[in-house]
C-alpha cells in the first residue's frame, strides 16, 4: 500500500504541481442584515395658524386658534393682529417674609414674575410651568417690612407676551410677642390697716405702665384676673382696701407700648389684727407674714408622670437671646435681664402655676417671686426678670403648682451672677436700678438726719440765748 | 482496481469537500459544519488570532449554474447566513397636542441565522430627534432615562413631549431586562417596561449565542410617544425612520 501511495503522490506532483495551494482562513466572519421601518404618528390639536379649522380644531383642543377676542375694559392687553391677552384681577397677600400674588388671564398662558426692591426687579424670578388662566405664585425669603416692586409677563401658546409693570406691595412687620420684663424688688409691707407695695420698674424702653391685681385665693394669673389695685407708671402703692388676718395675693404686671403684659411678679402678705396689750392670752396668736408665697403649700407626694420627669435641666435661662448652659444646679449669669423658660410640652396640660422665687444674697429673708406664663404661641412658659443688682450668689427655687394634686414640686438652684460687661446697654440699666434703690431707701434717711441736725442746731441756739440773757442779771 | 481509477478516486476525494448538507457529520453532542480532506494542515492560535491552514487542495473555487451555487475548496462553508424580517405595526393612534396623552406602536423583528456563534441586533434612528413633523420643524424629544439604565416606567413631565422605545423578546440584552422594578438588573422581561431613547448611533438591543434556523428569534420593539398636559405640541403628521441591523458574531 505504501508503494501505491508513493506512486500516487509522485504522479500527482508531476501532474498538478502548479495547483498545490496554501489556504489560510481566519475563523471570524461577520455578516450583516439591515432593515428599517417607519413609525407614524398624527398629532391632533392646534396648528397655531390663528384660524379655527372646522372639524379638527375647537376651543378645547385649540384655544389658541378658537378663542374669540374678549371685549374687556380696564385691563392690560395687546391689541392688534391675533387675539389680545389681558391680565386682570391682580391680588397680593403679603406676609412677613413671603407674599402670594395671583392674577387671571383671559386665555391660557404661562406666567413669569420678576421682583425686587427697585423697578430693576433684581431680587428674583419665578415662572409657572403650566398653561392656565388662574395664576398664583408665592415669593419667599423676602425681607420684613420692605417695599417690593414686581412685573408680570405672560406668554400664550403662540408665544405672544403681555406684561404688567410697576406693581408693588410691602411685606409685614414681624410681630413681637416677647414678654416684657417684670418689675423687680417687689415687696409688700403690711401696715396697721393697709398694705404698701413697692417695686422698681424695668428699664425697658418699651415700658408703658404696671397693673397690679389682687386676690384673696391665689395669685392672679394674668392682668385681667382679680381686682385691680393700681395702674400707672409709679413704683409704689398703698392698698387700704384690706382686712386684718386675710392673706392678699398680689400680681404685678408690666405692660409695654405694644400692649403686651409681662408674666407677673408676685407677692403676698396679710396684716395682723390689732392686739390690745390689755387682752389676755385668748387673742389670736401673731403669725408673721412670709415673703415666700408658696411656702405654705405641701410638697407633692403624688404628681403627674410628666411632671415627675421634669428636672431643673429642662428649664432654659436666656440672656441676650443666648441660652446659658449650666451644670448641676448652678447657673452662671451676668447682671442682666434674664428670661426663664420651659417647653410647654414638658408639663402636664392641666392648669398649673409655675413661679421662680429668688433670694436676696444680702438678706435671705427677702425673696422676690415671678410667675411664668404661657407665651402667645403656646410653646413655652416664660418669665423675664430685670437685671440683678449686684454680683453674687442668688439662691432660687422654681415652683410648679400641681392643681390636680393640690401640691407643689420644687427645683432648687443658684444663680452665680457676675458683673455685666460695661459696654452693653443693659449695664446702664443696672446703674439706674441702684439709683432707684438709693432714692427709695437712702434719701428719706438723709432727710431725717438733716432734720435732726437742724433741730439740734436750733436747741443749741436757744440754749445760748438763754445763757446770754441770764449773764447781765447775775 | 486499476491504477488510473485509484488516482481518480483519490483526487476526487481531495478536491471535493463534503458540503452537500448543512453539516458533514454530527451526533447528539456535536456537529461538524465543514470538513476537508487534504495533504496536510493544522489548527493553531495565538492570544489574538486563531488559524486553520491546509495544504494540498485541488479543484477549488466558486462555480454556479442556473440551479446551484458551489463553493469548492477549503472551508467554503464558513460563510454564514443571516436575515431580518419584520411585522410592522408602526402606526400610532393619534394624540392630542393640546390636552396631551400618550400612544404606542411596535415592530416585531425576526432574525434568522445559521451562525454557530449567534447574532446581535442593533437599533438606531435615522434622524435626531427621531420623531419629527413632516413640516414645520416640530419634534418629539428623544426619551432620556433618568440614569444610565433605561427607566423602568415611562415618565414625562407635563411640559414636554417624548418618544422612546423598549425591546422585548427572548434575546434582549441585559440592559433591557429587569427585576420587576429596576432595569439592567435581573432576568425579567416585564411588558412595557425599561424605556430608552433613540439616537443616530446603533444600540444593541438583542443578542443570540447560537444559530437559530429555521425559526429564528423575534424581538419586538415597542414605541411610545407622549405629550405632557401642559405641552402644546404642534398638530400634524410625524414620523420616525428606525433602522435595525443584525450582525453575525
Amino acid at each position: 500500500m505504501n508503494t501505491i501511495l508513493k506512486k500516487i503522490y509522485t504522479t500527482l506532483s508531476r501532474i498538478c504541481g502548479f495547483c498545490i495551494v496554501f489556504s489560510i482562513v481566519f475563523a471570524q466572519f461577520s455578516t450583516a442584515a439591515l432593515a428599517q421601518t417607519n413609525v407614524q404618528l398624527r398629532v391632533d390639536g392646534c396648528n397655531f395658524d390663528n384660524v379655527c379649522e372646522f372639524q379638527t380644531e375647537n376651543i378645547v383642543n385649540c384655544p389658541n386658534d378658537c378663542t374669540p377676542p374678549p371685549v374687556q375694559a380696564g385691563s392690560s392687553g395687546i391689541q392688534g393682529a391675533g387675539f389680545a391677552i389681558y391680565i386682570t384681577d391682580i391680588r397680593i397677600t403679603p406676609d412677613v417674609t413671603s407674599a402670594i400674588i395671583s392674577w387671571k388671564t383671559n386665555r391660557v398662558t404661562i406666567g413669569t414674575l420678576v421682583w425686587g426692591t427697585t423697578k430693576d426687579y433684581e431680587d428674583g424670578t419665578v415662572s409657572e410651568i403650566n398653561y392656565t388662566t388662574n395664576h398664583n405664585v408665592k415669593l419667599e425669603n423676602l425681607r420684613q417690612n420692605q417695599k417690593y416692586y414686581f412685573r408680570i409677563d405672560v406668554q400664550d401658546t403662540r408665544k405672544t407676551v403681555t406684561s404688567v409693570d410697576g406693581e408693588q406691595f410691602s411685606t409685614l412687620e414681624k410681630p413681637n410677642y416677647e414678654l416684657p420684663p417684670n418689675v423687680s424688688h417687689l415687696v409688700a409691707v403690711p401696715k396697721k390697716d393697709s398694705i404698701q407695695l413697692l417695686w422698681v420698674n424695668p428699664r425697658d424702653p418699651d415700658f408703658d405702665e404696671v397693673r397690679i391685681t389682687k386676690s384673696t385665693k391665689f395669685f392672679p394669673q394674668d392682668p385681667f384676673e382679680g381686682k385691680i389695685v393700681y395702674e400707672g407708671k409709679g413704683n409704689y402703692v398703698t392698698d387700704i382696701d384690706v382686712d386684718p388676718d386675710v392673706t392678699y395675693y398680689y400680681s404685678v404686671f408690666t405692660r409695654n407700648t405694644r400692649g403686651v403684659y409681662s408674666s407677673g411678679a408676685v407677692v403676698s402678705t396679710r396684716i395682723v389684727a390689732y392686739v390690745s396689750p390689755f387682752l389676755t392670752s385668748t387673742s389670736t396668736p401673731f403669725t408673721p407674714p412670709t415673703s415666700d408665697p408658696f411656702a405654705l403649700f405641701p410638697k407633692a407626694t403624688v404628681v403627674d408622670p410628666l411632671l415627675a420627669k421634669v428636672s431643673l435641666i429642662d428649664f432654659d435661662f436666656i440672656q441676650n437671646s443666648n441660652k446659658v448652659s449650666f451644670s448641676e444646679s448652678s447657673v452662671r449669669l451676668q447682671a442682666d435681664v434674664t428670661k426663664i423658660s420651659i417647653d410647654y410640652a414638658k408639663l402636664p396640660e392641666i392648669l398649673k402655676t409655675i413661679a421662680i422665687t429668688i433670694k436676696d444674697p444680702t438678706d435671705s429673708t427677702r425673696k422676690f417671686s415671678f410667675l411664668l406664663r404661657v407665651n402667645k404661641n403656646k410653646t413655652a412658659y416664660e418669665a423675664t426678670i430685670g437685671s440683678f443688682d449686684i454680683p453674687g450668689v442668688y439662691s432660687f427655687e422654681i415652683t410648679v403648682l400641681d392643681y390636680k394634686n393640690q401640691a407643689i414640686k420644687n427645683f432648687q438652684g443658684s444663680f452665680i451672677v457676675s458683673p455685666l460687661v460695661p459696654s452693653t446697654p443693659q449695664g446702664n440699666a443696672k446703674v439706674d436700678l441702684v439709683n432707684n434703690d438709693v432714692y427709695i431707701f437712702i434719701v428719706p434717711v438723709l432727710i431725717l438726719i438733716i432734720i435732726l441736725v437742724a433741730f439740734a442746731l436750733l436747741v443749741h441756739l436757744i440754749y445760748r440765748r438763754v445763757r446770754y440773757r441770764k449773764k447781765p442779771s447775775g | 482496481m486499476s491504477k488510473p481509477l485509484l488516482i481518480l478516486l483519490f483526487v476526487s476525494l481531495l478536491g471535493v469537500p463534503l458540503t452537500l448538507y448543512g453539516y458533514v457529520m454530527g451526533s447528539s453532542n456535536y456537529r461538524i459544519n465543514a470538513d476537508s480532506l487534504n495533504m496536510g494542515g493544522a489548527d493553531s492560535q495565538s492570544s489574538s488570532f486563531k488559524m486553520q491552514d491546509t495544504i494540498g487542495e485541488i479543484a477549488t473555487g466558486n462555480s454556479a449554474s442556473n440551479s446551484y451555487k458551489m463553493g469548492a475548496g477549503y472551508q467554503q462553508m464558513q460563510e454564514s447566513y443571516i436575515s431580518i424580517s419584520s411585522v410592522n405595526n408602526g402606526t400610532m393612534s393619534s394624540v392630542n397636542g393640546v390636552t396631551g396623552g400618550q400612544t404606542n406602536a411596535s415592530t416585531t423583528w425576526t432574525v434568522i441565522t445559521d451562525n454557530a456563534a449567534g447574532y446581535s441586533l442593533s437599533i438606531k434612528s435615522q434622524t435626531s430627534p427621531a420623531l419629527q413633523a413632516a413640516s414645520g420643524g416640530a419634534t418629539f424629544a428623544d426619551y432620556t432615562p433618568a440614569g444610565a439604565d433605561p427607566d423602568f416606567a415611562y415618565t414625562y413631565a407635563p411640559t414636554e413631549s417624548r418618544f422612546g422605545f423598549t425591546p422585548e423578546g427572548v434575546d434582549i440584552t441585559a440592559r433591557y431586562k429587569d427585576n420587576g422594578s429596576i432595569c439592567n438588573t435581573g432576568g425579567l422581561d416585564s411588558v412595557d417596561q425599561c424605556w430608552d431613547g433613540f439616537s443616530t448611533t446603533n444600540q444593541i438591543i438583542a443578542q443570540g449565542a447560537t444559530e437559530n434556523q429555521p425559526n429564528g428569534a423575534t424581538t419586538t420593539v415597542k414605541y411610545r410617544a407622549a405629550v405632557g398636559a401642559s405641552k402644546i405640541q404642534d398638530s400634524g403628521s410625524y414620523s420616525a425612520t428606525i433602522v435595525v441591523t443584525a450582525v453575525t458574531l
